[in-house]
């Protein structure tokens, strides 16, 4: 299961009211030259439309057609009824865009380093005297896969039992887990297999799951031999990998790797079912009012 | 001071005019409270020279086992009041003797600390010393806040770990710190192998990431100690056993008495000032600690049993208030997919001690300790304040930005004062809304 996501990306373009201007200089016979203010913004919808509706439009429906879609209106001159004028807009463009959200989650026994992995991943920073994770955290960071921003939303769980109740509803929309173990402590690695049955009760079983080795800067402590590991990955058809969140070895490898891994699976899928219910003619169109004399007077003044 | 749905008069008052009746009279209510909160005293960092008379949460006894000597009239485990010929015998004993006599003969604060002259630090130091402590004037005294040096004996008093009656306190104290040395001897008696070994391995990896920011909490003797207590209790209440955050609770207590004791602040204790302390002094703070802990998780116990039951409760109970006081919030985070169960649960978990500094949460805690229920009911209507405040910025996030926000509140950076304000609208909240039918309902 995916989650899309729609970003808006609104541009605006327009002038100030040039009779406005002459005003304030109180010069009639001086020309103003026109002056020229764009807004340009990436918001949530809820911005994107508070903003229109400022400006009388409506945004209009998107059609969930395929990722990545962008539609544009341009360039669209139309006036804004505000009295007195006070600007009019030469140009303004709405597209949109349509992403995956790429939700993860990390899993593993307590103090295997979960949640320095993904602070290491997200803002490349390590603590040693983090605190305990309390139920789950969450972080997101954007990846470049194929010239494309995947966007991806990584849940950090609590490792203790109690909360298990509460972590594994977040197993439900992950399209990834990360199954982290210590490489110094055999038995979070001995529990691996207990995490493996939490995944295939709650989590999509579609579900790509990577096999962590955390810690392997602790070359002296070592408990669990990576070939090990790497043998009872490929045996239950994991991914694995060994990483160290205090030097930051193979971490940003290991969330590239089953980020790439699942946008492929991802994109596949998404070609296969857009051949299957393609929709044609999925652009929108923004209601724009008709530019009426004030804007022509307006606009004839300068 | 209550309403009552059931009086005629108020059944004839439209709903409207009934909760605006019942807002302004909450609001008279905080009006009074802040005006108590003018005196609050500031903290001073200076040393107090004058150690206070029962906030040395020790008795200078030189060990348990020279204790128990002269000691032997009261079975360990017996809660019940000793009899008079046993405080007599416990008086007996010239140590004792010398502590319960020295007590109340101490002479009065007369230091120019600023924080022993205010009137508010008079007030609660008499309210301590008189021979019966009034609970419910001691809660109306410490509803704004407890002086710092008062907070050790103040703290004990409201968690109802110590008597009210000054008489019984050191005996108490006594009768306590054994039973709690007790039941270490029997929990560690064969130690490995009685052991629950998943409890022990999960509160050994959780006692170095305790408060690792504040240096006391880096001495390996409070670290033992402290795992001695959590696990001790986690055995005796195996409902719940050891949870993730009980860690934080315990470090509150152990900040508080370990720095009343030593007369240091929190932050100026160095692991070289704890080690310094006596065997049996420190014990002593290791038996309080455990005894607070288990009155306080007494409290909320069923936060920490299986599937935490009291905190799902709490967390539906703070998603009625807000869609109550604040639909358009309420909506904004239904619409982004926000649940309430994301940014509340820690909140309820661990009682705000990750959303505030230390002496911070000291504050909060005082209030909680004056309410009846603090750390169940009033804690839910400080979360509801807490999370209005900031309503405004989170109706122009979304999801992730919502999220990451609560994650990492800036209540952190937050002072006294602005800690007071939440509490004030805290107890306007729970005027309005704790005997509205909107909860009782979710109660049946």
């Amino acid at each position: 299961m995916q989650t899309k996501q729609i970003g808006y990306h609104f541009s605006l373009k327009c002038k100030q009211n040039a009779c406005k201007a002459r005003q304030h200089t109180g010069n009639n016979s001086a020309r103003v030259k026109p002056q020229f203010n764009s807004l340009s913004f990436a918001d949530s919808t809820a911005h994107v439309k508070k903003f229109l509706g400022s400006l009388h439009l409506t945004l209009p429906s998107v059609p969930i057609a395929s990722p990545e879609k962008r539609i544009s209106i341009l360039p669209t001159s139309f006036h804004v009824y505000s009295f007195p004028p006070t600007f009019s807009i030469l140009h303004c463009s709405l597209s949109y865009t349509i992403s995956t959200l790429h939700t993860f989650v990390l899993i593993g026994d307590s103090g295997v380093g979960k949640s320095n992995l993904l602070s290491r991943f997200t803002r490349n920073e390590f603590n040693l005297e983090s605190k305990s994770t309390i139920g789950v955290e969450f972080a997101t960071r954007g990846i470049q896969v194929d010239d494309k921003t995947i966007k991806a939303q990584i849940w950090d769980t609590a490792g203790q039992e109690r909360y298990r109740a509460i972590t594994s509803a977040y197993y439900r929309g992950a399209v990834g887990a990360l199954l982290v173990y210590d490489i110094a402590k055999h038995t979070t690695y001995d529990n691996v297999n207990r995490w493996l049955t939490e995944l295939r009760d709650h989590a999509d079983k579609n579900i790509v799951i990577m096999l962590v080795g955390n810690k392997s800067d602790l070359r002296h402590l070592r408990a669990v031999p990576t070939d090990d590991a790497k043998q009872f990955a490929s045996e239950n058809g994991l991914f694995f990998i060994e990483t160290s969140a205090l030097d930051s070895s193979n971490v940003e490898q290991a969330f590239r790797q089953i980020l790439t891994e699942i946008y492929r699976i991802v994109s596949n899928k998404a070609i296969d079912s857009s051949n299957e219910n393609a929709q044609p003619g999925s652009g929108a169109q923004i209601i724009v009012p008709k530019a009426d004399d004030n804007t022509k007077a307006s606009n004839g003044c300068c | 001071m209550e309403f009552s749905y059931a009086t005629d008069t108020q059944a004839q008052l439209s709903n409207q005019s009934f909760w605006k009746r019942k807002r302004e009279w909450a609001l008279l209510a905080v009006e009074t409270r802040l005006s108590g909160l003018s005196i609050q005293p500031k903290v001073s960092s200076s040393k107090s020279k004058n150690r206070l008379l029962f906030s040395s949460n020790i008795i200078k006894t030189q060990s348990f086992t020279a204790l128990d000597k002269s000691y032997q009239g009261i079975a360990p485990t017996s809660l019940a009041p000793p009899n008079t010929t046993d405080i007599k015998n416990l008086s007996s004993s010239p140590l004792l003797k010398n502590s319960i006599e020295n007590v109340p003969s101490r002479p009065q604060s007369t230091s120019p600390n600023p924080s022993t002259s205010c009137p508010r630090f008079n007030k609660i130091q008499n309210i301590i010393n008189s021979p019966s402590v009034d609970l419910e004037s001691l809660q109306k005294a410490c509803w704004g806040g407890v002086p710092y040096e008062l907070r050790s004996v103040t703290w004990q008093i409201l968690m109802g770990y110590l008597p009210c009656n000054a008489n019984r306190r050191n005996d108490t104290k006594i009768r306590k710190h054994k039973d709690y040395f007790g039941n270490i001897e029997k929990t560690f008696i064969d130690k490995q192998d009685s052991l629950d070994s998943a409890i022990w391995h999960q509160i050994s990896i959780d006692i170095p990431r305790t408060y690792a920011d504040i240096p006391m909490f880096k001495s390996e003797r409070l670290r033992d100690s402290l795992a001695r207590v959590l696990y001790c209790w986690a055995i005796r209440h195996p409902a719940s056993g050891y949870v993730q955050g009980m860690n934080d609770l315990a470090s509150i207590f152990y900040a508080i008495f370990v720095s009343n004791y030593l007369d240091i602040q929190i932050f100026d204790i160095t692991p070289e000032n704890i080690e310094n302390i006596s065997k049996s002094d420190f014990e002593g703070v290791e038996a309080d600690c455990f005894w607070c802990l288990t009155n306080l998780i007494g409290k909320i116990h069923d936060s920490y049993t299986f599937t935490q039951p009291g905190i799902q409760r709490q967390i539906i109970k703070l998603k009625d208030l807000v869609q109550h006081i604040n639909p358009a919030l309420y909506k904004h985070f239904e619409k982004e997919g926000v649940q309430f169960l994301l940014f509340s649960f820690r909140w309820f978990n661990c009682l705000l001690i990750r959303e505030f500094t230390t002496n911070v949460i000291l504050r909060i805690w005082d209030t909680y300790l004056s309410e009846e229920d603090g750390f169940s009911n009033f804690h839910l209507y400080t979360c509801t304040a807490l999370l209005l405040k900031w309503a405004d910025t989170l109706l122009k996030m979304d999801f992730s930005e919502i999220v990451l926000f609560l994650q990492s509140p800036p209540s952190l950076q937050w002072s006294e004062k602005e800690v007071e304000i939440l509490l004030s609208e805290a107890y306007t909240y729970k005027s309005i809304y704790s005997y509205s039918a909107l909860l009782q309902q979710r109660q049946k």
